[in-house]
């Protein structure tokens, strides 16, 4: 105990499904606002990367949420962007006091984002986005809410999932299928570029992109030369 | 965290990471036995971290029908079936109203009479209860019940904690319906 009941789960299940369970991307917002009853938080959001390792909201659970992603989605900084660049948890315990990101420090502290705490959401094993969760007040993140957060975002994966299998997701369908088709073969450039020039991850992202633009091709494309050739183009 | 409580958190969050370590995307969108599991883990984990004596999950079935699809104690199973049985009890309330309803004695309740005497002889009989309903995009799908076998005031935190997983639920549920279309 507790066994769920197989023949009641279908019953509920064909009964849903004769009510229609809405839009996918609705599943997804739905897991996002689930996690601020969960965490008892403020507010959450969840972002996904684009080419250019931008991250832009896909869904939010009020108006902070999504200035907060706003604003680092055109900046380019940020705890959620720190977490994705570099595939692990990241949190700020008092923006007030924290010097790391200044250009969204304020637009954040305005709209009432004081402390903030990211994971990243991966497909496959790669990061695709992240998740965050925020407070109006400072907070000490601890290791059990990091590790809390981070394994909440295997709930994030499954609906993204479904949604991807769903093939009913719009727009959403297609960054993530993007997602899925170029980030491995960027995530890999990255890290050959990282274990060759002794470099970090951002800097390895950064060259990548910078050959890209010059060379007028995509990113995805540079970084797939670079692992059949060992070289960048040009 | 407890808004306005720094830190005080209303469910253990190293529990918390333990059980949501398993819901993962692994054979959660074709897999029918892999949404039963994850519920299951999902009762689980409410039953240990809200810190109740057990938990019970009813849901509608396609007729309209409420059904009893699971209970982490015997006690527990002995209230659901009771309330379906007799039409009566804090779920069924919970259900129908949309809204949550908790019951700090069941013998003391003039409401839940009937439930109480069938469970009084049963061992360890569920005393306090609190029913929240599981909503999918807006509809009552069913309702999470959390037990304790001593009476029991509930705050606003173990009920705001019950509410959170009846959420996880739903996700579950609403995942499960997407996936079979």
């Amino acid at each position: 105990m507790p066994n769920i009941d197989p023949e009641v789960l279908a019953g509920s299940l064909r009964r849903l499904e004769k009510l229609g369970t809405g839009d996918v991307p609705g599943a997804v917002a739905d897991v996002v606002h689930a996690a601020v009853d969960l965490f008892q938080v403020t507010g959450s959001g969840l972002m996904i990367a684009d080419e250019e390792n931008s991250l832009h909201y896909v869904a939010a659970s009020n108006g902070p949420s999504k200035v907060m992603e706003q604003v680092q989605s055109h900046v380019g900084e940020g705890p959620c962007v720190s977490a994705f660049v570099h595939n692990r948890v990241v949190h700020t315990d008092d923006l007030k006091a924290d010097p790391r990101w200044p250009r969204i420090r304020e637009t954040f502290l305005e709209h009432g984002v004081v402390s903030v705490l990211g994971a990243p959401v991966r497909l496959g094993g790669v990061p695709v986005g992240t998740l965050d969760v925020f407070l109006d007040r400072p907070h000490d993140w601890d290791d059990t809410e990091a590790a809390a957060l981070e394994r909440y975002t295997g709930l994030i994966e499954a609906t993204l999932s479904t949604a991807l299998a769903a093939q009913r997701a719009g727009e959403l369908a297609g960054q993530l299928q993007y997602a899925l088709d170029y980030r491995i073969v960027i995530e890999r450039a990255v890290g050959y570029l990282m274990a060759r020039r002794e470099t970090g991850a951002e800097q390895a992202f950064d060259l990548l992109r910078s050959t890209a633009r010059s060379q007028r091709r995509r990113i995805a494309e540079v970084a797939q030369h670079l692992l059949d050739t060992g070289d960048l183009p040009g | 965290m407890m808004p306005g409580s720094q830190g005080a958190m209303p469910v253990d969050q190293n529990a918390l990471a333990t059980s949501l370590e398993n819901l993962s995307a692994a054979g959660l969108s074709h897999d029918r036995r892999g949404l039963e599991e994850r519920l299951d883990q999902v009762l689980t984990a409410a039953r240990d971290m809200i810190e109740v004596d057990g938990v019970g999950l009813m849901l509608l079935d396609d007729a309209g029908a409420l059904r009893v699809a699971g209970a982490s104690v015997p006690a527990g199973m002995a209230l659901e079936q009771a309330q379906l049985r007799l039409d009566c009890g804090p779920g069924i309330d919970c259900v129908r109203g949309n809204e949550t309803v908790t019951v700090t004695d069941l013998a003391a309740s003039e409401d839940y009479a009937p439930v109480w005497e069938e469970l009084k002889g049963g061992e360890a009989p569920v005393r306090a209860v609190v029913s929240v309903p599981v909503l999918v995009t807006g509809s009552v799908a069913g309702t999470l019940n959390a037990l304790r076998s001593r009476p029991q005031r509930w705050d606003d935190d173990s009920v705001r904690a019950v509410e959170a997983y009846a959420e996880v639920i739903s996700v579950l549920l609403r995942l499960g319906a997407t996936a079979q279309r």
